[in-house]
């Protein structure tokens, strides 16, 4: 029988192991989807991230969907000279958004991190496919598994850690487009994280409702979600570590003012002001502590999801505020 | 924590790093400590319960050799076993609840333990940490084998040193023990499942097809399961009994038993056959104490009439088989391999009016063409190419077993002997087939093992 000197069997396992790791790691590359695909075009731009330069970046947008819709940084670099990229992903919380701003500050040193607000209320555990979509992606690193292990329950653990388990069942629906490693994880976002979203109804017109001047200037405040204001806090908390100013922006979305639930035109005034409301406690808090708050919903109107138009308007506007701003 | 968890893989390897790291002497302690952490973790009612069953057993095994002479009396023993059977009858009454882990293998065990200290077969053993070891020791503590204290205190309690052989061996014997489970019987599994919760809706080559299925399954899974825990073993140097022996290549629902779940076949015999009369008394007393063995298996098994029936048909299988007048070895083998898979069809249905049902539906309409036009598959709930790898993994099952019982040649021996290379690319294959091609993970329901529940 072969004898083999322990410090040679040692050497053995550890080579067979990382062999299966890197097998693993491949497969787990081919396996997984790539959601390439506009408007959900969410590998793209993860990964287009990392392929920017390092620190090359003025900002950093971090956020839901709303702000990937909505923030165009080609638009903004042509009008102010700015930088930016848009690393987000689709229904983020703040309790997800934390971690991408860990991540955004590991490559770039920015000027601003604007993180976007639609999810300020947010304070529930997101949806296991809310998880998957926002970390498949991301790079293995503290960021990733801290936010996995903040965002996901104990028994979900080893799914969202050992990828290839999620998703090894895609092996009958593999097509070229998962074999085209390169492009999914390899190449540079064009758009720079934004995404094209079709011109969507406008909700005035759609409802036949206007937006009232006086729900707009309402004063109501509702108490935002403790756990959503509690990652709020640590976001601000971070990226004063950090060192890097830290904006918020609520993108524009008529859609919060306007919403199909009501028969009367009261009751959906009524929503509204809800909505306003919780952005007038988060404007509080923002004053409160310092950071600079852009609620886009009072100075233009906008849709869920805004499209290429709109975001161009929205992205000026911003501009125009951040560079006085930053000035 | 499940063998069928990524965590139980990084236990079982951690435990490996620590266990060959320390000093030889102290190895059997890093063995007892990994095994009262995984019961443990499993449960602690689990825990209670078997510590409580260890101590009776073993408190009666030291006084059994000492002064107490009130211990050596038949009822004393009578009093111990209806003590360490009373959890598994109060589990089986109750069959709401779920047994905890291992109860029936260590049960078994321990009830061998005193049995033979009894008869004076050995010595009790004098350390508790020995003892403790020899009933919880993980990798049997949840589907068996189930230990006899002689067959596997000289393995528990022998120092071990490293080997790298012994080691990767145990390993491949895990691989091989996932594959069996995710690939051949998970897979096989949505096939039976989804068959046996609507039986209504399908009759005839659906039905025969889930039986034949359903045997294939329930090998896999329980071979599946034993292999990993010998593999497990096998990696600390340690050698458990096997339990299977190619068990649908016997020829005789007899040979069947000393071929499938061969450590419960051996414990019946030694402890109920055997001082029943077994086979001394008459033919007539044999075929009864034959019946009585099999009506036991049965209800270990599980509550229900379909248990008790299913373990009286193997019995009475056995009986009638001898008076069979064809001799021929392949006939001999198709033939057990029918009458065993009818009676696991008792074995799966949920009662018998559902085994009743079931058998009805079969032979209630002839559709063969349903096998041809891949409606079969569609319709038990997985496509055609997702079929494949199940029938890739069911030939390699039979092939492998084939070739163990005709050749008698070990295939890990084969793969052992060819260069390093050809080694290891046998082995990433067979993990990335089993981690890709495997049913497992969150799109799946868990199927936690089908003899885990006994």
């Amino acid at each position: 029988m072969e004898k083999m000197p322990k410090w040679q069997a040692v050497l053995r396992i550890a080579g067979f192991i990382g062999c299966v790791f890197l097998l693993t790691c491949m497969v787990t590359m081919i396996l997984k989807p790539k959601r390439l695909d506009a408007p959900y075009d969410n590998t793209g731009k993860v990964r287009g991230f990392y392929m920017e330069e390092a620190n090359s970046l003025d900002l950093v947008f971090i956020g839901s969907s709303q702000v990937f819709s909505t923030i165009m940084p080609s638009v903004l670099e042509e009008e102010t000279g700015l930088s930016s990229y848009v690393f987000a992903g689709n229904e983020q919380p703040f309790s997800i958004s934390y971690y991408y701003i860990m991540e955004a500050l590991k490559y770039q040193n920015p000027k601003a991190i604007v993180l976007e607000t639609t999810f300020c209320n947010w304070g529930d555990m997101p949806r296991d496919a809310v998880v998957r979509i926002n970390f498949d992606d991301m790079r293995w690193g503290k960021a990733k598994c801290l936010g996995i292990l903040n965002n996901t329950e104990p028994q979900n653990w080893e799914y969202f850690f050992f990828e290839l388990s999620k998703y090894h069942s895609r092996w009958d629906a593999l097509n070229a487009r998962d074999l085209a490693i390169k492009d999914a994880y390899f190449t540079k976002n064009e758009t720079k994280g934004w995404s094209f979203y079709e011109k969507s109804d406008d909700p005035a017109k759609q409802y036949g409702k206007t937006v009232k001047e006086e729900v707009l200037n309402c004063t109501q405040r509702k108490e935002l979600d403790e756990n959503a204001l509690k990652w709020l806090s640590k976001i601000a908390a971070l990226c004063k570590e950090e060192e890097v100013q830290l904006i918020l922006l609520k993108t524009p979305n008529d859609g919060e003012i306007i919403c199909p639930s009501g028969g009367e035109s009261d009751e959906e005034a009524i929503e509204y002001i809800d909505g306003m409301a919780y952005y007038n406690s988060l404007g509080d808090y923002a004053k409160e502590e310092g950071i600079p708050f852009l609620n886009m919903n009072m100075v233009m109107p906008g849709t869920n999801h805004n499209d290429a138009e709109n975001a161009r308007k929205a992205t000026s506007y911003f501009g125009k505020w951040v560079q006085d701003y930053l000035e | 924590m499940s063998f069928i968890s990524v965590y139980f893989v990084i236990y079982v390897f951690i435990v490996n790093i620590v266990y060959y790291s320390v000093p030889v002497k102290y190895r059997k302690a890093v063995l007892l400590s990994a095994s009262i952490l995984y019961i443990l973790l499993y449960s602690k009612l689990a825990a209670v319960l078997m510590l409580a069953a260890i101590v009776l057993s073993y408190g009666y095994g030291r006084c059994f050799y000492g002064n107490a002479a009130w211990c050596k009396s038949k009822a004393a023993l009578a009093v111990v076993i209806v003590l360490l059977l009373m959890p598994l009858i109060g589990i089986r009454v109750l069959s709401d609840f779920i047994a905890p882990i291992g109860l029936s293998f260590y049960t078994l065990s321990l009830i061998s333990y005193v049995s033979d200290i009894y008869q004076k077969k050995y010595l009790p053993e004098k350390n508790f940490g020995q003892f403790l070891l020899f009933a919880s020791f993980f990798p049997q503590s949840v589907q068996g084998p189930i230990a006899r204290y002689d067959k596997v205190s000289g393995e528990l309690f022998t120092p071990h040193v490293f080997c790298y052989r012994e080691f990767t061996f145990g390993w491949q014997m895990v691989l091989w023990g996932y594959f069996l489970k995710f690939v051949v019987a998970d897979k096989a599994g949505i096939m039976v499942d989804t068959v046996y919760a609507n039986c209504g809706e399908f009759q005839g080559v659906y039905l025969i097809f889930a039986a034949f299925l359903y045997s294939i399954q329930l090998y896999a899974d329980f071979s599946g399961c034993v292999n990993i825990a010998l593999g497990v073993a096998q990696s600390f140097g340690i050698y458990l009994q096997p339990n299977f022996r190619q068990p649908y290549l016997a020829d005789s629902v007899q040979d069947f038993w000393r071929r499938w779940h061969m450590t419960l076949s051996t414990w019946l015999r030694d402890y109920v056959y055997i001082p029943l009369g077994g086979n001394r008394k008459g033919t007539f007393r044999k075929y009864v104490n034959i019946l009585i063995v099999f009506g036991i298996s049965g209800i270990w098994h599980g509550v229900g009439l379909n248990f008790l029936v299913w373990g009286l048909c193997h019995g009475v299988f056995q009986i009638v088989e001898r008076f069979c007048i064809i001799k021929n070895k392949t006939f001999e083998r198709i033939r057990t391999f029918l009458m065993v898979t009818f009676a696991w069809m008792l074995f799966r249905a949920e009662n018998m009016g559902h085994f009743l049902s079931m058998l009805k539906n079969m032979f209630a309409t002839f559709n063969p063409e349903a096998i041809l036009d891949g409606d079969l598959y569609y319709r038990m709930g997985l496509t055609r190419l997702q079929t494949l790898p199940l029938i890739l993994g069911i030939v390699l099952l039979f092939v492998t077993d084939y070739v163990h019982e005709k050749k008698k040649i070990s295939i890990r021996e084969k793969i052992a002997k060819a260069p390093m290379p050809v080694r290891w690319a046998v082995f990433l294959l067979g993990i990335m087939i089993t981690l890709v091609l495997g049913t497992y993970g969150p799109a799946y329901a868990e199927n936690q093992f089908i003899y885990g529940k006994f």
